[in-house]
């Protein structure tokens, strides 16, 4: 059995995991300054 | 805006995280790499869970003692729920969308979750549309307080309801359905991303007191 080739939509899950976190952070940080 | 020693460990710990689930977890033999997503998904589930919870307790307690503190800490934490739940609304259809065919159905867990993040949507448009504190604070508690509820209903969906989404595999009172090798992954996502939730919640309190002092010195 073959495992499927499913790293396309996990490597877009992390990347949006970092630019949502990332720029949560960055928006507490622009209002706080 | 500083990075405290909280948010040096809350920070460390996602990252840590990431790269045991990268490079240190094994890959699922059904699903690929899209299951992977999972350390993300369901931690960031369960944050927004806790922050809405943390909503109720305090908008009740404001009600009941008027005290401003609970009302800050309310509104911090409904807007940091409101970013965890963006993220697992987002991440749920991009791990959807390999294995079940579809980015989006419209089942009770999936349509609940879309309605909670619409009632904190909602919750943060009423808070900027009320300039009147005590009044806001009061409608505010309230709304806090009605979205809530949803939070068990959703937990529960999935037993209540026929749906494609699975049934929990660490929050519930048997023992996990994985390896050891995965579950100690999962164990450790959730540990960080409530860590990353303390720290986010501590800096938008901070942010709040800020910006009351600022109303204050305005009047």
């Amino acid at each position: 059995m073959t495992v499927p080739d499913t790293a396309y939509w996990y490597h877009l899950a992390y990347g949006v995991s970092v630019v949502l976190y990332g720029g949560y952070i960055a928006s507490i940080w622009w209002r706080r300054r | 805006m500083k990075l405290s020693k909280l948010g040096f460990v809350a920070v460390l710990a996602v990252v840590a995280v990431y790269i045991r689930v990268i490079y240190f977890t094994p890959m699922d033999a059904l699903q690929g790499a899209a299951q992977k997503i999972l350390y993300l998904h369901a931690p960031s589930a369960w944050v927004a869970f806790l922050a809405f919870g943390l909503v109720a307790v305090t908008s009740a307690l404001y009600l009941w003692l008027k005290d401003p503190t609970l009302d800050r800490v309310a509104a911090s934490s409904a807007e940091v729920g409101l970013v965890f739940t963006t993220m697992f609304l987002t991440t749920g259809p991009l791990w959807a969308r390999p294995i079940w065919g579809t980015f989006w159905t419209w089942d009770a867990r999936l349509t609940l979750s879309l309605f909670l993040w619409f009632i904190y949507a909602g919750y943060i448009i009423l808070r900027g549309a009320i300039d009147d504190r005590e009044m806001r604070a009061r409608y505010s508690a309230v709304l806090g307080i009605m979205g809530a509820i949803l939070v068990p209903f959703i937990h529960l969906s999935v037993y209540m309801f026929r749906t494609l989404h699975p049934m929990p595999v660490l929050l519930k009172p048997s023992a996990p359905s994985m390896p050891p090798e995965m579950t100690t992954t999962l164990v450790s996502s959730f540990v960080a991303f409530t860590l990353l939730y303390v720290w986010l919640l501590r800096e938008r309190y901070q942010l709040a007191v800020e910006h009351d002092l600022r109303e204050e010195t305005l009047r």
